[in-house]
């Protein structure tokens, strides 16, 4: 059973705004990244997830109940961490968390103590008086402190110390190993690359992408470097089937190669190069060129092959 | 409008403004087409009023409205019906908005950004004190207007502009100075709510000791200490007369309470309240910072420990509201006891002030519902800030069922008036019972513990609106509660129907110190509460939560 799954989930607040006709299945147990550039429906994805906004079409389902029929019973299984975080700032941390553990029954407070002292949090601190970081621990804790089945975490580690983003990267994981599935969105790649099994881009609402971290890897063009002993010409390697965004320096050659690189080497070979270096892609430019064209980079625009790759894909 | 603090600071508060202004000016511009032109058509009506004035017999009008001088005239009526609870009103605007202005936007972190720009903090400040007297000017504006319109309204001329201007003038000094004393209390007070209570505590202490002090000889000495009695040293429309020195006075004690609160702004920490030394034989042990985690067990809990600091702040203003005006109920009926003829003029308003039952029923149990039901209001209209900030996130996505939750926050904001409502019924009886009035004590209970019902409504009607529009809710309550109030007042003049006049709530609640309770407007009140908390938490259970 999907711990989440979603038929074509639409919210719409106008025509680039919202979630459109989103598909979406996260397995049971799995660490998912759910990537996007600012408004791209990331945020509106979770409440939606979360029944604190009704779609206009489509449903979800969550840890096999419905979110709309079974809100309560899906919010208990669910800990949830908002990306913005806004609680009653006269209260401290405990009563905070002691208001919030009362909603939900059945937290153990050694557990809500452990988690503190991990975080190294003070509870007894006015939660207004806390500092950016210190406000995001008390909505970890509450989002862990009754070890729900499904985690679904808005930005995480956002104002956190490094050393706390290593902690919290390790409740996430023992949340995993505990059998939770672990649903968050983020802008860290390198966060998302060393805990995710799986990612998810969305775009202007639509999910663009979902793959495994290899297959995404295997998709992307790779950056390829040349200092040759004369200039190439560029016409002539500019028609080789992948390559794309060609520059030349001098005689420093770069491009981008995606699929069968033999055509290009040969090429490049005929042109005495001293020095060839081809760089594995790394998400956050499979992030880049999957935002290419959007309002966040104006000044890029989006190739064909990504247009073609942007169509909504079955889950992989 | 967006090139320089001072006007970004008047573009955040011209919605407000103008709602103001506009209200203002309707409550003048009725009230004298009304009082002028309908209670007080003839020369004689007039002069029965200025007798009336004369022998002390319009108390609770000089506590409500001020001094009453010259009100057989149209410029004196004018100045003292027409305007005079406008130091009280336009000051309560200025408080709100000073003190949203700087400790509300220190709370919200809109200040974080501002004072890294590139200009002194003492120069922000200046503008944003700027940007208040901009929207001040045009709250004044519009009042100034609507004075000039009333005449032809009341079926007089238009009054002289300029007399007019400097009454206008006359409030707005009184309004600055507490708009001044806002953002002083704004230095030392931690949330945007605290600085606003406790500016409004200080400024309605003040506008009852000041007006108090006009019909109880206990209070008269202590008027002086009051800003509105620099404000009643001046009367420019009545005869003409500027008091500079009132003005003189009332403009340096803006200007030391401003300079004190920019000077106190620019060296405190921001976000961060002045902190006042205690003597150390006041200090206690030292605490944790963190309180008992009492009143946290559920949603109904922690909306009822939210409210526990307005409510008692109410509770205590409202108490001592009841106390004084049944204090000088005695004073009043002595007043009327010789004038026959204003008591029947008086009774056709269906006001009876010939006994302390019909005072304390035309008085007190008049104004009572409308403050009660403000609270009210307030209570009602929190719930959008907290949607719109957030803060509602978590809890819905709780494991408890919306409507529930809806209905628990409900039945806090219900029990937080019921609450007021016990405090103001025991300061009511207690202090009639200790001054001897001759009331029906069932019934002079049965109407304090009745007041629960108006505000009731208005809290169920609240949470309807919440439920459907929860932007609106604000807007919707002050409008809805202005029309329900201006129906009761006019509905005697006007002669409505029966039909019409019940679409009010005070016409609902009615007149239990003199009739007793009448069980199917009650009943009609409790189906009403009952019916909006249903479709309120029915619609809720629909829509989507704001962010």
């Amino acid at each position: 059973m999907p711990a989440i799954r979603s038929f074509g989930l639409t919210k719409s607040y106008g025509e680039r705004r919202g979630v459109f006709d989103l598909d979406l299945e996260v397995h049971e147990g799995e660490i998912f990244g759910f990537l996007g550039p600012n408004g791209a429906g990331k945020t509106v994805t979770i409440r939606l997830l979360l029944d604190l906004i009704r779609p206009h079409a489509g449903r979800a389902e969550v840890l096999g109940l419905d979110t709309r029929r079974d809100a309560v019973a899906v919010h208990a299984a669910t800990g949830y961490l908002p990306g913005e975080l806004a609680l009653e700032p006269r209260l401290t941390g405990r009563q905070l968390l002691t208001y919030l553990a009362n909603l939900r029954r059945g937290v153990e407070w050694s557990f809500v103590r452990e988690l503190a002292e991990r975080l190294e949090l003070n509870l007894d601190q006015r939660f207004g008086d806390y500092s950016r970081g210190n406000k995001q621990k008390v909505g970890l804790i509450q989002a862990f402190m009754h070890r729900p089945r499904l985690l679904i975490l808005d930005e995480p580690t956002g104002g956190l110390d490094p050393l706390h983003q290593e902690t919290v990267q390790a409740l996430v994981r023992e949340a995993r190993d505990g059998g939770a599935t672990v649903f968050f969105s983020s802008h860290i790649l390198s966060e998302v690359e060393d805990l995710c099994a799986r990612v998810g881009f969305i775009r202007e609402g639509r999910l663009v992408q979902v793959a495994t971290l290899s297959d995404l890897a295997g998709m992307q063009a790779y950056r390829v470097e040349a200092d040759l002993a004369e200039a190439p010409l560029i016409e002539a390697l500019a028609a080789i089937p992948g390559v794309s965004d060609l520059a030349l320096n001098g005689t420093t050659f770069t491009c981008l190669a995606r699929g069968d690189m033999g055509p290009l080497i040969q090429a490049l070979a005929s042109y005495r190069p001293h020095r060839l270096v081809s760089q594995e892609p790394s998400l956050s430019d499979t992030f880049l060129h999957l935002y290419e064209g959007t309002e966040d980079r104006p000044d890029e625009k989006t190739t064909p092959e990504l247009r073609q790759r942007a169509r909504p894909q079955e889950c992989g | 409008m967006l090139r320089s603090v001072l006007l970004a600071t008047f573009r955040g508060q011209r919605r407000a403004a103008l709602a103001w202004g506009l209200a203002l000016a309707l409550f003048t511009l009725v009230t004298m087409w009304s009082n002028w032109r309908n209670e007080y058509p003839t020369e004689e009506a007039r002069q029965r009023l200025a007798q009336q004035v004369e022998s002390g017999g319009l108390a609770f009008g000089q506590v409500v409205f001020g001094e009453a001088r010259q009100v057989d005239e149209f410029a004196g009526h004018l100045e003292w019906r027409g305007l005079g609870l406008f130091p009280l009103l336009i000051g309560l605007y200025m408080v709100i908005a000073a003190t949203g202005v700087s400790r509300g936007a220190e709370e919200r972190g809109q200040l974080d950004v501002l004072v890294t720009a590139p200009r002194s903090r003492s120069r922000l400040f200046v503008e944003q004190a700027g940007g208040l007297v901009l929207a001040l000017a045009m709250v004044c504006a519009l009042v100034w207007l609507a004075a000039l319109f009333s005449g032809p309204v009341a079926g007089e001329r238009v009054p002289p502009a300029g007399r007019a201007a400097f009454s206008v003038l006359n409030i707005a000094f009184v309004a600055a100075l507490f708009g001044s004393v806002g953002l002083l209390v704004a230095q030392f007070v931690g949330s945007g709510r605290a600085a606003s209570m406790t500016a409004g505590a200080i400024l309605v202490t003040s506008f009852l000791v000041a007006n108090v002090g006009l019909v109880s000889t206990a209070f008269e000495p202590w008027r002086v200490l009051s800003p509105f009695y620099l404000y009643g040293l001046s009367t420019p429309l009545t005869d003409g007369h500027v008091s500079v020195g009132a003005l003189a006075t009332s403009a340096s004690i803006t200007l030391v309470c401003a300079s004190s609160a920019g000077w106190l702004f620019t060296r405190r920490d921001l976000g961060a309240a002045v902190r006042i030394p205690r003597p150390r034989m006041l200090q206690g042990p030292v605490r944790s910072t963190g309180g008992r985690p009492w009143l946290l067990g559920n949603s109904f809990q922690r909306a009822l420990r939210s409210a526990l600091g307005p409510t008692i702040a109410w509770a205590i203003a409202l108490g001592v509201y009841a106390m004084l005006v049944t204090i000088v109920t005695p004073s009043i009926r002595a007043g009327f006891e010789d004038l026959p003829e204003t008591q029947q003029a008086v009774e056709r308003l269906e006001f009876v002030l010939t006994s302390d039952s019909g005072i304390i029923s035309s008085v007190l149990f008049l104004t009572l519902p409308l403050l009660v039901a403000l609270f009210a209001v307030t209570l009602a209209s929190g719930w959008a800030n907290e949607e719109q900030s957030g803060r509602l996130e978590l809890d819905l996505s709780s494991p408890i069922p919306r409507r529930r939750y809806f209905l628990e926050r409900a039945g806090a904001a219900l029990a937080a008036v019921s609450g007021v409502v016990a405090v103001v019924s025991l300061a009511f009886l207690g202090t009639a019972w200790l001054a001897g009035l001759e009331l029906e004590w069932s019934r002079a209970a049965a109407a304090a513990l009745l007041l629960t019902l108006p505000a009731g409504i208005v809290i169920a009607f609240g949470y309807l609106v919440v439920g459907m529009r929860v932007r609106a809710t604000g807007s919707v309550l002050a409008v809805s509660l202005a029309a329900s109030f201006m129906l009761s007042l006019l509905a005697p003049a006007l002669d409505l129907p029966e039909a019409v006049r019940k679409l009010s709530i005070f016409e609902l609640y009615a007149r239990p110190v003199l009739d007793g309770i009448r069980w199917w407007d009650t009943g009609t009140m409790l189906v009403l509460i009952a019916v909006f908390l249903a479709a309120g938490a029915a619609a809720f259970g629909r829509r989507d939560i704001l962010k």
